[in-house]
C-alpha cells in the first residue's frame, strides 16, 4: 500500500475522531465512530468497544458486527479476554494467532468460532484512568505493525481525552455516569430500530437509516430522537427509505 | 471530577444476582438497599437484598400495593423521602402508617431504567433522616442504571433451567434483545416497559432463554400480534 494513501488514510481518521468531538457530541456516535475508523485503517476485520458502567463492570458500547458483538460478550460473561486484560492493566494486549493461545479458553474458543485469527486490546485510558478497551479482530494470524498498533492507541487516546475533557462537567456528574448514560443511548437506539422496523416493516439497518436521517434532516441529537421514538411519542415517516429499498 | 475505579472485573469471583445491591451500599450513604425487578402483569420479584429491613420494606410496599417504590415505577423519576416521620405520606397512607414503625428514617426509589424500558426498582433506605445530595442522587441514577443493565442480563440468558449462564454474566445483552422490545411494544401497542415484561413471560412460560425469543422476533419467526400461549 502507498505511503501516501496511508498518510491520507491517517489523518481521515484523525478528523473523523475529532469531528465527533464538537458541541454537544453523542459519547456513543464518537465510540462508533472510532471502532470502525480503527478496525478500517488497520486493515482489521471487526472491532468491538468495552466501556465500564458506574458499578465497575463493562459493558458492551460499540461493535462493527454480529461476530465482534458476539466476541466481546463472551469476554464480558467469562470476566476474561484480551479486552478485560487491557482494561484491568491500561496495557495494549496483542494475540498473533488465537489458536496458540492457553489463556482466556472461553473467549478464544468463540472468537475461533466466528472465524477470527488474531487480536489486540488497546486500552481507553488518561493518565492512569481506564475507562474501558476496544478489540480488534483479524481472520488471518499476524501481529500489527508498530505504526498500526501506535496509530490505532492515538486514536483511541483522542476519543478518551475526548470524553475525560468533555463539557463544562456539571459538578453533579460524574465520568461514569456520562458512561452509564452512553449505555442508556446505545440500548434506547436498538429498541427505536425494534420500534421503526415493526411499524414500517423495514428492516434493522434500514430502521437504522431512517433513524439517522430523521435527526440529521432536523438537527436532533440520534440519542433525543431514538427515546421519543421507543417511548413511541413519536412516529417517523419512512416511506423514503423503503421505496428505495 | 473523575472517579474510575479499576481492576473490578478480576475474574476471580464471578458476579452474582445476589450483589447487585452492593454497589449502592459502597458508593452512597444508605444503610440497606434492596433490588427488584418488574415481572408480567405488575408482579414483582426481590433478586437482591442487603439485609431484612430492606426486604421488610419491600415486602410491605408490596403487600399494600403502594409507597415510594411504587411511586418511583409510576412516575419513573427517583422519589426521595428524606424524613420518614416528617413527610406526608398522602400519596401512599396505608404504607404511611406502616412505615413509621420500622427503623428506617428515610426511603429513596430509583426507577431502573434499560433505554426506554423500566424494568425495576432501587429501594435504599437510611436509619437517620437526611438528604441524599444531588450528587448522590446522579450517582444513584447511574448506578441504578448500571443494575438494570446487569439484572436484565441474567434474565436474558436464564435459559431453561440447566444453569449454564446463571453465575457469570456480566454485561452481556445482545442487541436483538432491546431491538425485540422495541418491536414487541408495536405488536402489542404498548410501551416497552411492558414490552420487555413479556419477552421475558413468555420466555419463561416456554421455558427458553430471552435471548432465544429475542433471535426469534427479529428474525420475524416469532410475532407478539398472534396469540402466544
Amino acid at each position: 500500500m502507498a505511503e501516501l494513501s496511508r498518510d491520507a488514510r491517517l489523518s481521515a481518521a484523525f478528523v473523523k475522531v475529532a469531528d465527533t468531538l464538537v458541541d454537544d457530541y453523542d459519547v456513543v456516535d464518537l465510540l462508533d465512530t472510532l471502532v470502525q475508523v480503527c478496525t478500517d485503517l488497520v486493515d482489521s476485520d471487526a472491532g468491538g468497544l468495552l466501556i465500564t458502567d458506574p458499578d465497575g463492570w463493562l459493558q458492551l458500547i460499540a461493535s462493527t458486527n454480529e461476530e465482534a458483538e458476539f466476541v466481546e460478550v463472551i469476554q464480558l460473561n467469562a470476566g476474561e479476554g484480551p479486552c478485560v486484560e487491557s482494561f484491568k492493566t491500561g496495557e495494549g494486549v496483542t494475540i498473533p494467532d488465537i489458536s496458540e493461545e492457553d489463556r482466556w479458553p472461553a473467549f478464544c474458543a468463540a472468537a475461533l468460532q466466528q472465524g477470527f485469527q488474531s487480536m489486540h486490546a488497546f486500552p481507553l485510558r488518561l493518565r492512569g484512568q481506564t475507562i474501558g478497551a476496544m478489540g480488534l479482530l483479524s481472520n488471518t494470524t499476524g501481529e500489527l505493525s508498530e505504526s498500526n498498533l501506535a496509530v490505532a492507541q492515538a486514536l483511541a487516546d483522542v476519543a478518551t481525552i475526548g470524553i475525560l475533557q468533555e463539557r463544562p462537567l456539571r459538578d453533579t456528574t460524574l465520568v461514569t455516569d456520562q458512561l452509564q448514560r452512553a449505555l442508556d443511548s446505545r440500548v434506547i437506539i436498538e429498541q427505536a430500530k425494534g420500534v421503526i422496523a415493526a411499524q414500517t416493516g423495514a428492516n434493522l439497518h434500514t430502521a437504522f437509516a431512517i433513524l439517522r436521517d430523521y435527526a440529521r434532516s432536523n438537527h436532533l441529537n440520534l440519542s433525543t430522537v431514538a427515546e421519543e421514538v421507543a417511548e413511541r411519542t413519536l412516529t417517523l415517516p419512512a416511506s423514503e427509505h423503503l421505496t428505495t429499498q | 471530577m473523575v472517579t474510575i475505579e479499576a481492576g473490578h472485573v478480576d475474574g476471580a469471583e464471578p458476579p452474582r444476582s445476589n450483589a447487585l445491591h452492593a454497589g449502592f451500599l459502597a458508593r452512597l450513604p444508605v444503610d440497606g438497599a434492596s433490588v427488584s425487578m418488574v415481572t408480567v402483569a405488575g408482579n414483582q420479584s426481590t433478586v437482591s437484598s442487603s439485609d431484612a429491613l430492606a426486604t421488610r420494606l419491600e415486602q410491605l410496599q408490596y403487600d399494600l400495593g403502594e409507597g415510594p417504590h411504587y411511586r418511583a415505577l409510576e412516575l419513573q423519576k427517583p422519589v426521595l423521602v428524606p424524613d420518614v416521620e416528617a413527610a406526608d405520606h398522602s400519596v401512599w397512607p396505608m404504607f404511611g402508617h406502616a412505615v413509621v414503625d420500622t427503623d428506617a428514617k428515610a426511603l429513596f426509589s430509583f426507577p431502573m431504567r434499560i433505554g426506554a424500558a423500566t424494568v425495576g426498582v432501587v429501594d435504599l433506605y437510611r436509619l437517620s433522616p437526611g438528604l441524599l445530595s444531588d450528587r448522590d442522587v446522579a450517582q444513584a441514577t447511574a448506578l441504578a442504571g448500571a443494575a438494570a443493565g446487569r439484572a436484565a442480563a441474567y434474565a436474558a440468558a436464564d435459559a431453561d433451567g440447566d444453569g449454564r449462564h446463571d453465575s457469570a454474566l456480566v454485561g452481556g445483552t445482545r442487541r436483538h434483545v432491546h431491538q425485540a422490545t422495541g418491536m414487541i411494544a408495536v405488536q402489542l401497542d404498548t410501551s416497552v416497559t411492558d414490552a420487555f415484561a413479556r419477552l421475558r413471560g413468555y420466555a419463561y412460560v416456554v421455558g427458553r432463554s430471552v435471548d432465544d425469543i429475542a433471535r426469534d422476533v427479529v428474525a420475524q419467526t416469532l410475532d407478539f400480534t398472534e396469540p402466544t400461549g
